[in-house]
């Protein structure tokens, strides 16, 4: 009787612990990544090529007209899909923000320079690291 | 991308196109829209220009296709050619009574008239 409380005490303390939620953190990301389902990515217009146009955020991302409006917007969609539980993953981790990303009327400007770097920081700020398959994860 | 944005970034490049036409080799553009994004194509004889406009900062991109060597040059790759880098950092446009997508795409024209002018690359574009 003792050895079943025991082994149902182990058993309870993994499920539970740091371990199981890195499990089932990696179960469900790898599920959302293969179906898709409950995914959003961000990224670089050209990274975002090839990608479902419903698992960008470009169609909530209308011109506003001036580039503040638009960061604004572009913040707030984000924030938006985190707040609807979606998934982010960066179709452009492959670019860290010190790389450059210039564009014609700013040749010097970088990465963490641009929407995306707001992006990233955003995901920063809610606690959220990039893992190594491209997914943000809790920290 | 609206279709006020879409008209206006057509319209640009049309005028754009024309100020510069003598000085390139490159058809008329031809506009693809793609839901936000819009993008005009010029073609030359060595490979094609594209200039895109579209979400979430709405800047005009440049875009030289080579067909030698089947390469898409964004301005990053442009900007590791030392020339084209320098002549970038020396050649900011006037951007006082324009727009940004104006300055932006006044620029890219500018760009492919002057700035790629002696790159072995992008001889086909004089």
């Amino acid at each position: 009787m003792n050895r079943i409380l025991i082994g149902l005490l182990v058993l309870f303390v993994c499920l539970n612990g740091p371990a199981m939620e890195r499990n089932i953190e990696f179960w469900q990301s790898s599920f959302a990544a293969e179906t898709g389902a409950g995914v959003k990515y961000i990224g670089k217009l050209d990274d975002l090529q090839g990608i479902p146009r419903s698992q960008t955020l470009l169609d909530n991302l209308p011109n506003l007209g001036n580039a503040r409006a638009n960061y604004y917007q572009n913040s707030s969609v984000l924030r938006g899909a985190l707040r609807d539980g979606y998934e982010i993953r960066d179709a452009s981790a492959y670019r860290p923000n010190w790389s450059p990303d210039p564009t014609l009327l700013r040749p010097d400007r970088t990465v963490g320079q641009s929407f995306l770097g707001a992006e990233r920081n955003i995901l920063d700020n809610k606690g959220l690291i990039l893992n190594p398959s491209g997914a943000y994860v809790p920290r | 991308m609206s279709q006020a944005t879409q008209i206006e970034f057509a319209r640009l490049v049309d005028s754009y196109y024309q100020r510069h036409q003598n000085a390139l080799k490159l058809g008329h553009p031809n506009f693809r829209n793609d839901g936000f994004i819009s993008t005009a194509t010029m073609s030359g004889s060595g490979g094609f220009v594209e200039i895109r406009c579209g979400p979430a900062e709405y800047h005009a991109e440049i875009f030289v296709t080579t067909l030698k060597d089947q390469k898409r040059w964004s301005l990053a790759d442009l900007m590791s050619i030392e020339s084209i880098r320098n002549w970038m950092l020396q050649n900011q446009p006037n951007t006082s009574g324009k727009s940004r997508l104006e300055a932006e795409i006044d620029s890219a024209f500018s760009l492919l008239t002057e700035g790629l002018k002696g790159v072995p690359n992008f001889e086909w574009l004089h």
